[in-house]
């Protein structure tokens, strides 16, 4: 399967600035065709939300001491159990200070580093980077051929010749 | 792939050896952040330069996060209306911030644990999804045009990797675990297991893209196939039953990742607040910070005109 480039360009924009001659292209890209419905995704979102609300309203310390042991060493983190004052209630609070072992340490930090965008960028950088090997002298040609029509009407032929474009 | 996957690891490999040494030296000092730290050492203005930078390091990453859930739940419904992305970047930006002023940092910690076994199991349901399926087969000379090793990808991996541990060293998130963590071991064993995990996942997510590539490379090589979708295009043959579960995974890493942000966002403050002598509760002040600084960075997400890319760009550039 084989794209030209040429006819995949749905629109060439110039336009001429004081100093600045900008050069817009609009690609005509594949459209993907996903099609979950959006009560679906709407439920998929707010299902997911509350359940993490719900969890984060079990680690509220006087909450948390009432749910039952067992599931409390399989959820949630032990260092509750030292909540016992005020003090110590706004620093759990704020840091959950010597709360956490290694499997919490482990998991919280493989959860936090992966955001929704390492669907988006991780390809992106491989893909770009793979291209930037097959396709600098195509790209060379594409953007040569714009500067010689847009400069032909603006510079003389010795400025053409002096940046090596004739 | 591998100096990003290597890259997306290393801050953890790092925090293993630096945690227990910020820690130690902060020991007597009850501190929240690695801001906190550089205040006790090196005194107000670099306490105030280095938070400024995290805080600005750490709110675009947070505006970025949000914005691509809203492009992804757009992307999987192919409904391109900006009211729908919005409300689905408003609902997650308002659910988060109630958690978070709720319960605090213990309430990310505990989302976290099952944000990431659940992530670990889409994950792989996904993986055998994708790789059974006819459509994404590919020949051994297919994907070898995908994955190459050149002096290129040298350069871009290492550059990949300062840029990512900067960043992460200025990301409040990793110096709270610090500090979380029960013993020095269960730190380092802990940044340890978190590094093979993140390695291992980022190489899923390399090589389902490289597939995508593979699959048809003169339609990305000619942008008829934009790159940054090639992890769609593998998606797209599924059964819609398996986009749901791609929304599921989608809404579980961001969440884990935007509770954490804004629990880290409060953590440069709160040595600081904790201290201030006045009548208001210092939870309540922390809470006010998260709405504060979580409002204008949904609003910014809400914007049609912005670019993930360009944002991480932002991010990576201020530290």
């Amino acid at each position: 399967m084989s794209h030209s480039l040429w006819t995949k360009v749905e629109e060439v924009g110039i336009s001429f600035g004081s100093n600045v001659i900008t050069v817009s292209i609009h690609l005509n890209s594949l459209k993907m065709a996903f099609a979950v419905s959006k009560q679906a995704s709407y439920i998929v979102l707010y299902c997911v939300l509350s359940f993490f609300t719900f969890l984060a309203i079990l680690s509220i310390p006087h909450v948390s001491k009432k749910v039952p042991e067992f599931i409390r060493s399989r959820l949630l983190i032990y260092g509750v159990k030292k909540v016992n004052d005020e003090s110590t209630r706004r620093d759990y609070f704020l840091s959950a200070r010597k709360a956490v072992g290694t499997a919490a340490v482990a998991l919280s930090y493989f959860a936090a580093s992966m955001g929704s965008w390492v669907l988006y960028v991780v390809s992106m950088s491989i893909a770009s980077l793979i291209r930037s090997f097959i396709l600098p002298k195509q790209l060379f040609v594409f953007f040569r051929l714009f500067l010689i029509t847009v400069m032909e009407a603006q510079s003389s032929e010795l400025t053409l010749r002096f940046l090596g474009l004739v | 792939m591998i100096g990003y996957s290597l890259g997306c690891a290393a801050p953890a490999l790092l925090i293993m050896f630096l945690g227990p040494r910020i820690k130690q030296a902060t020991e007597p000092e009850k501190v929240y952040s690695a801001s906190d730290f550089t205040k006790l050492r090196y005194g107000r203005i670099m306490n105030v330069v280095s938070g400024g930078v995290a805080l600005f390091n750490m709110f675009i990453f947070l505006t970025s996060e949000l914005t691509s859930i809203g492009n992804i739940f757009s992307q999987m419904t192919s409904f391109w209306i900006t009211s729908y992305r919005v409300s689905v970047t408003v609902s997650m930006g308002a659910f988060t911030i109630f958690y978070t002023a709720l319960a605090g940092y213990p309430a990310s910690m505990i989302s976290d644990r099952i944000q990431a076994v659940s992530i670990i199991l889409f994950i792989i349901m996904l993986l055998i999804a994708t790789c059974v399926l006819p459509a994404n087969k590919v020949t051994w000379k297919q994907f070898d045009k995908a994955s190459n090793w050149t002096t290129g990808g040298l350069e871009t991996a290492i550059i990949i990797n300062i840029g990512l541990v900067s960043s992460a060293l200025f990301d409040q998130s990793n110096w709270q675990r610090v500090y979380a963590a029960d013993s020095d071991n269960s730190l380092r064993r802990g940044y340890f297991g978190g590094a093979i995990l993140v390695f291992l996942v980022m190489m899923y997510f390399g090589i389902l893209g490289m597939l995508g590539y593979a699959k048809d490379p003169a339609a990305y090589d000619s942008y008829y196939k934009y790159a940054y979708m090639s992890f769609f295009d593998t998606l797209e043959p599924l059964k819609n039953g398996w986009h749901i579960v791609v929304l599921l995974l989608a809404c579980s890493l961001s969440a884990s990742t935007i509770d954490t942000l804004q629990n880290a966002i409060t953590s440069v403050f709160s040595h600081d607040f904790m201290r201030l002598r006045v009548t208001w509760d210092p939870l309540f002040i922390a809470r006010f910070i998260v709405i504060a600084i979580n409002v204008p960075a949904i609003y910014i997400a809400t914007n049609d005109k912005l670019n993930i890319l360009q944002l991480f760009a932002i991010g990576t550039l201020s530290t």
